[in-house]
């Protein structure tokens, strides 16, 4: 970020052992971590365990897990949360690249249009979910003006978009919120290196499609691939959109562990917490093994 | 005042030695030369001068006082990077002031020497620019004038034209060697590029492998060098083993007269510079023979290969009439015979 | 290429991140609007009064606790983040793997999970149902963002520029002070921007750690929700945005093109 403001480019790292220094600069930042994020996770893990003491539960036992994963309701709900994840991050994926390349081509440098492209970054998703169903609900702006169109007579006849089985409101707050966020990614990477290598492309003779395929798909690869596992992560284990956009059965992953948390029945509580460790080894294990793909391609690109 | 001095000095990073042993000193007034090749640790000397690097034994004296355990912006040293290294928040006067604000000096008298230096250094009127609104060169004056102002004892240079493309560096050459004329500062100059060291600088230190070769007027180092490497570092590449018999050198392809032969039995390695080597049509009194093997034009001079017997000879000759396959005359002009003393051990195996 | 095809493409963008804020400019500023009006069958300012007004006082008071807990949520990751920052990007050093991946980990992790974690050990230590408790438990949200930025600064980052400072005579402190933190300043404000925004935006965490007694903006926002008031959670709604939305204004002159890229 200050790249520009140094004289020359090459910066090295320098390589050092284990020095006072060192520990005293990443001291706190790693204690924080392993005390709050480490401890969270391990505390979480043993209350899910049934370890908990003060209830008198202090043997440790599988049951709170397989009661979750053996409800006959899991597989949807797993399944709701992964099509809101994925749905969402493709379509804004794939909305983004288009949008990116379309202001790179058509050199759209005003300083208006990259402001608004930001806004959406400091608008908080609770309030775009409002904001969604005060436009798609049954009787909001958007069935109102079907209604002065005369499509429509009455909110019942609006096909539902909000509290809906395809979990559509969600996805347009996720898709709203989130094109921004991938497109500026990818916009930072295509206008450093995407011109010339285009211009190159073109010397060689390389079609359109051929240019998008092998010249600039590779270069936003990368942080395409980093901004879209941010935003699948985050789409999945998020709570509020799908709290206040989505059906109430099924419900998606983090709905469900809030509900059993914060039941008034205090047994429910290590169940809740099952789930939402069941959502962070989902996501885990979804970006590890996306991180494995993505080297496996990557080797046999290379022919290893 | 500046005398640097630097005694047994060894520097390394972790595991890695960088430098062994190191002893020589610059004396005050004087424009000194690091000269080695790329990774030799002129950097890491220099760092260590300044105070970023700690001797793992040894000592750094200035004007014979022992400055290993100031810090560094307590040690009458300035460093002028290979990069300019212009404070990008700062403008041009504000960066040469820099250090003057760091002392404490008043504005105006920051001012005022502020705009000596300017005046000196040639940026007079740049004063109020951005970093970015100066050219390179102007750049690499400032970060100059950056460290003058402060009046060091000691200058250090590491490669602070080598970002410069040629014409300009080969201006800010003789900039350089002006400002060190006229302010007399002692500096210690770190290159890579021969030529640079011996047009700038009135002493050269060589640095090899990690050891100091040899210290001496550009004149010494490159005539008179100490040992086979630093003559191949000057461009050396004609090297043949002999046998000195009544102040002549004998080798495979010939004998000649050599002055400054040791005595009778030695067995010493001798060079000649490839300049040196005249060639001739003529077979004259005693001169070796040699057929051209190669040639190749090089603006200035060209290069001839020529087999000795089973030896390869370079010959640069400013004529370029040689062909591929003449017979020539090689001669070696005695003055300019380099003869190394040989090391202890190996002359006593000669002897036996 | 046509002209026209960049002005409909600004358009559209402008357009299409602007309709969300369509109703609820609407919705704050009606009295009475019933369907299929297309627009409030009365107009009023009674959601500004409410939300303006001492009866209100909870909304205002709710600004407050967001503005306090977001900006020392990003002074503290700043605090923390930025040291660890420099430490990984500007040298190399054994175990450096396993620190970046305990650093960043958290960026993927929702912190629901974290939090719910946490609730149990706060509550022996008495922070749950406090500032500080919502502040450590944003911490593990903010803190790995503000490395991930800090080292990417840092990663650029030429430290020969510190030296060159010392050898003209800065002490350590005046490098810090005078050096390194202006050239880093822009990577600073990012990332205490990223903080702010990911801090002020928390729902669950808060909830689940303030237990209801640290009452941010989301926390209002939800609970109006729930009562159907939809003119006073409209206008709850724009003040939970404007802050933000002010804050990237002024700093857009200041960031330029590359502004906020990375925040969520
Ligand atoms: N910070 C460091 N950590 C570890 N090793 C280093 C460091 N800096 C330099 N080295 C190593 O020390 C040796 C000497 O480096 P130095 O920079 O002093 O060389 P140099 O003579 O200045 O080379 P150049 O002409 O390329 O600038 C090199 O092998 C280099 O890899
Ligand atoms: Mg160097």
């Amino acid at each position: 970020m200050v790249s520009g403001q140094i004289n020359g480019r090459d910066v090295r790292t320098r390589a050092v052992g284990w020095n006072p220094r060192l520990a005293v600069l990443l001291a706190p930042a790693l204690a924080v971590m392993l005390l709050l994020f480490g401890g969270g996770l391990a505390l979480g893990a043993l209350q899910a365990l049934g370890h908990l003491p003060g209830a008198g539960m202090a043997e440790l036992t599988a049951d709170h897990f397989t009661r979750v994963l053996l409800d006959p309701d899991f597989p949807t709900s797993l399944g709701l949360t992964f099509h809101i994840a994925l749905t969402s991050t493709v379509i804004a994926a794939i909305l983004s690249v288009a949008l990116a390349l379309a202001l790179t081509r058509w050199a759209v440098s005003s300083r208006l249009v990259h402001f608004v492209l930001q806004v959406p970054l400091t608008v908080p998703h609770l309030v775009v979910a409002v904001s969604m169903l005060f436009l798609l609900a049954p009787a909001g702006l958007i069935a109102r003006l079907a209604a002065g169109a005369g499509l429509i007579a009455s909110p019942g006849e609006f096909p539902l978009l909000v509290n809906d089985r395809w979990a559509f409101g969600i996805l347009l707050v996720y898709v709203w919120k989130e094109i921004p966020f991938i497109t500026l990614m990818v916009l930072s990477v295509l206008q450093n290196a995407g011109g010339e290598l285009l211009e190159v492309g073109r010397t060689l003779k390389a079609g359109a499609w051929q240019r998008f395929r092998f010249i600039l798909l590779p270069v936003i690869a990368p942080s395409l691939a980093a901004a879209c596992l941010i935003v699948f992560a985050f789409t999945f284990g998020a709570f509020e959109v799908p709290y206040l956009l989505g059906r109430t059965y099924p419900m998606s992953l983090p709905v469900w562990a809030y509900r059993s948390y914060m039941d008034v029945d205090l047994a429910a509580r290590p169940e809740g917490i099952a789930i939402g460790l069941i959502i962070a080894l989902v996501v885990m294990g979804t970006v590890a093994l996306s991180v494995w793909l993505n080297r496996l391609a990557r080797g046999r690109e290379t022919g290893r | 005042m500046g005398e640097l001095r630097l005694e047994s000095l060894a520097l390394g990073y972790g595991a890695q030695p960088v430098v062994q042993d190191l002893t020589f000193s610059v004396a005050d007034g004087e424009m000194m030369a690091l000269l080695g090749p790329s990774g030799a640790g002129k950097t890491t000397i220099l760092r260590a001068v300044a105070g970023f690097v700690r001797p793992r034994a040894g000592r750094i004296l200035i004007d014979g006082r022992p400055v290993d355990h100031l810090p560094p912006e307590r040690r009458a040293v300035v460093m002028v990077f290979q990069k300019a290294l212009l404070f990008p928040f700062l403008d041009v006067a504000a960066n040469i002031g820099f250090g003057l604000k760091m002392q404490g000096l008043d504005a105006g008298a920051i001012r005022r020497r502020v705009a000596a230096v300017m005046e000196l250094t040639g940026l007079a009127g740049l004063g109020r620019r951005k970093v970015h609104e100066i050219s390179g060169g102007q750049q690499q004056r400032a970060a100059l004038a950056r460290a003058l102002v402060l009046q060091p004892a000691v200058l250090l240079l590491d490669e602070p034209l080598s970002s410069l493309d040629a014409n300009l560096r080969q201006q800010m050459r003789e900039f350089v060697q002006q400002i060190q004329a006229e302010t007399r500062v002692t500096t210690l100059f770190v290159t890579h590029d021969q030529s640079e060291a011996l047009m700038m600088s009135h002493r050269v230190s060589l640095l090899l492998d990690g050891r100091l070769r040899q210290t001496g007027t550009p004149r010494q180092l490159f005539y008179r060098p100490a040992d086979p490497a630093v003559a191949r570092f000057f461009g050396g590449e004609n090297f043949f083993h002999g046998r000195i018999e009544n102040g002549r050198l004998v080798t495979a392809f010939g004998s000649f007269r050599a002055p400054e032969a040791p005595g009778n039995g030695h067995r010493p390695l001798a060079t000649i510079r490839p300049e040196d080597v005249r060639l001739d049509l003529e077979n004259g009194d005693g001169a070796v023979t040699g057929e051209v093997t190669r040639t190749r034009f090089e603006g200035l001079a060209t290069r001839v290969w020529l087999r000795c017997a089973d030896t390869t000879v370079v010959a640069l000759t400013p004529e370029s009439r040689w062909t591929v396959g003449q017979r020539l005359a090689v001669v070696f002009p005695p003055e300019r015979v380099r003869i190394f003393p040989e090391p202890p051990e190996k002359r006593r195996e000669s002897l036996v | 290429m046509s002209r026209r095809h960049p002005k409909a493409l600004a358009a559209g963008i402008v357009l299409s991140v602007g309709l969300p804020f369509l109703p609820l400019v609407l919705w704050s500023l009606s009295e009475r609007w019933f369907f299929p009006g297309l627009w409030p069958q009365q107009w009023g300012l009674r959601a500004w009064q409410h939300v303006l007004d001492a009866a209100g006082g909870q909304v205002a008071s709710g600004l407050l606790q967001s503005t306090l807990l977001a900006a020392v949520t990003a002074a503290v990751s700043l605090v923390i983040g930025v040291p660890a920052g420099r430490a990984l990007g500007l040298y190399a050093f054994g175990g450096k793997t396993l620190a970046a991946v305990l650093v960043t980990l958290p960026l993927i992790v929702p912190p629901l999970s974290v939090a719910m974690g946490l609730h149990l050990w706060f509550i022996r230590l008495g922070l749950a149902e406090t500032f500080a408790g919502v502040v450590l438990v944003h911490l593990t949200v903010c803190l790995p963002y503000t490395v991930f930025v800090m080292w990417g600064v840092f990663a650029n980052y030429d430290p020969d520029f510190e030296d060159q400072a010392r050898c003209l005579g800065a002490s350590e402190w005046a490098v810090a002070w005078g050096v390194t933190l202006p050239l880093v300043w822009p990577g600073i404000v990012v990332a205490g921007l990223f903080s702010f925004l990911l801090s002020w935006s928390q729902y669950l965490s808060t909830l689940i750690i303030g237990g209801g007694r640290v009452l941010t903006l989301p926390i209002l926002l939800f609970a109006l929700m729930g009562s159907g008031d939809r003119p006073v959670a409209a206008a709850v709604s724009l003040v939970f945005v404007a802050p933000a939305f002010l804050v990237l204004l002024v700093s857009a002159r200041y960031l330029g093109r590359r502004g906020l890229m990375g925040v969520r």
